[in-house]
This record gives structure tokens, sequence and C-alpha cells, in this order.
């Protein structure tokens, strides 16, 4: 009985654990949104994805309803700070981040030995650069979308792949990873 | 930089240089006629003559390509918007039959003018 009292209350420090993860990530998803939206860029739809690093680190030290929720979040966050969060725009956002946190989690589950944070968050990129070109192509603006897929596929590809270099080092020594690292076991 | 991270990068260059080239590639101003039925779609040479018959829920739909266009000869539907839409040529232009199901658009092989754009 003892034992069982233990674990449960383990398991419930645990998820107040992952509750306070969570709101930090998606608060700084919020921050790194609005430093984004702050960066000039020659048109509107090309994104760094800064606010892609939490998600990131999500996947890497979080449970799957963990990283749902961070991208939930994000998506959200992201749309309150650029204004497109009723508009049509945000369908952009959210089926780009929907396709690459997917992607992502089970590239880094499965292959996650081999492969690091940069070929997941390059994984990541390409799917999301790939949900949103779909979604461009069949629901904003017909086969014209593709004309936007090259440079769009090359610049996220790029970002994704120094975002991803950014995070697999910060996952490795930051000492407050670490310490998440130590509160929820990975696996 | 572990192995599979060499892999993935791999994979998105290549695809960028294959979305690169099916976009941008292909000789200049060289469009292909796109025929859809509801069970099949044929993809031809703007350049070629050629007439075929395609066959929707309400009959057959005669489409003719011809003069580096195409447009739909005749038509089982009742309100020939398809035949009275004429000839067209132009890479982005179509031509639809509702009724009978059937789509034929000009699709391009290379870089088409944007007709508008807005951000």
């Amino acid at each position: 009985m003892r034992a069982a009292t233990d674990v449960s209350r383990h398991r419930a420090d645990r998820h107040q654990a992952d509750r306070d993860t969570v709101a930090l990530l998606a608060a700084t998803a919020l921050f790194l949104a609005s430093v984004e939206f702050a960066i000039p860029k020659p048109v509107p739809f090309v994104r760094l994805g800064l606010a892609n690093l939490p998600v990131l680190i999500a996947i890497a030290r979080l449970d799957t309803r963990s990283v749902a929720l961070v991208v939930a979040l994000k998506v959200v966050g992201q749309g309150f700070v650029q204004g497109t969060l009723f508009s049509y725009v945000v369908l952009f956002s959210a089926a780009g981040s929907i396709a690459s946190a997917t992607v992502m989690l089970i590239a880094w589950r499965v292959l996650g030995g081999p492969l690091s944070l940069i070929g997941v968050s390059v994984l990541g990129g390409l799917a999301s650069n790939a949900a949103q070109v779909a979604a461009a192509r069949y629901v904003a603006f017909g086969p014209t979308a593709w004309l936007i897929a090259p440079a769009f596929f090359a610049i996220g590809t790029v970002s994704s792949a120094l975002l991803g270099a950014f995070a697999q080092r910060f996952v490795r020594t930051s000492r407050w990873v670490a310490e998440l690292g130590r509160q929820v076991p990975l696996g | 930089m572990k192995p599979l991270d060499y892999v993935t990068l791999l994979i998105a260059a290549s695809l960028v240089v294959a979305i690169s080239t099916a976009v941008y590639g292909g000789a200049g101003g060289r469009t292909t006629v796109l025929v859809t039925a509801p069970d099949v779609e044929y993809l031809f040479a703007s350049s070629v003559e050629e007439t075929v018959a395609v066959s929707g829920p309400i009959g057959q739909t005669v489409v003719e390509i011809a003069d580096g266009g195409a447009r739909v000869v005749s038509s089982p539907c009742d309100n020939q918007i398809c035949v009275r839409t004429g000839h067209v040529e132009r890479a982005g232009r179509w031509i639809a039959c509702l009724p009978n199901r059937v789509f034929v658009s000009i699709e391009s092989g290379s870089r088409t003018d944007v007709d508008a754009r807005s951000y």
C-alpha cells in the first residue's frame, strides 16, 4: 500500500513537473515567435522557425501528450503574436506545425540513436514545408502555389538544419535540460 | 552530426533540386494538356494533334488537342458550357464539364506568369 501511494505521488510530481515544463516551453515559443516577427523578411510566408526550438526540446525530453500540448500552444501563441490567429493563415501554421511535430516525434522515437536533433529538425522542416505547400495548393491558391515551393524548401532546409544544430547543442549542454531529464526519464 | 543526419540533409537537398527542376525546368513555354475523367487521366503534350473521348457518368465527352491547346468538341451535358468555353491554350486555363465530371486543364512544363499576388 505504502509503495503504491509513493508511486502515485511520484506520478503526480512528475505530472506537475511536466506541466511546468510545457508552460515554460510554450512561453518560450511565444517569445521566439515575437522575435521572429520582428525580423524583417523578404516575403512574409518565409519563416526561420525559431519557435520550433521549444518543440525540439519537448520532443527530446517530454512524452507525446506534452509535445502535442506545446505544439498546440505554439500555434495559438504564434497566431496571437503575428495577428493571424483568426485568419486563414493560421491554417497554414497549424498544418505545418502538426505535420512537422508528428514527423519529428516519430523520427526521434524510431531513429533516435543514429539520428540527432539536426536530422530530426531537417525532417520536420521538410514535413512542415510540404504541408504548407499542399495547403497553399489545395486550399488557397491553386496550381501556381508550386512556384514558391523551391525557395520554400531550400530556405526551410537551411534554417531547420541550423536550428536543429542549436537544439542538439543546447539539449546536450544545458543544465536545465539535464534537470528535466532527471525528472522525466526518457522512454 | 550523426550518420543519419547526413542522410536527412542529402534527402532534403535532393528534394530541393527535384522540386526546382520540376517547377522551373523544362523547355520554355511548353505546356501539357491534362484530361481528367472520373476513372481515367490523360496527359498530352499540347503540340500533338489528337482527339480523345472519355466517358463520365452521363456519357462521352470528346476532347480535341490541337493548335497547342485543347477544346471540348462535344459533350452529353445540357448546358454545353464546356463546349462554349472553346479553345484554351495558356498554362493555368481550364475547361470543366461538371455534369459529366470531366476536367481539361493546360499545365505548364515551365514557369508561368503569375496573374496576381497579394501579401
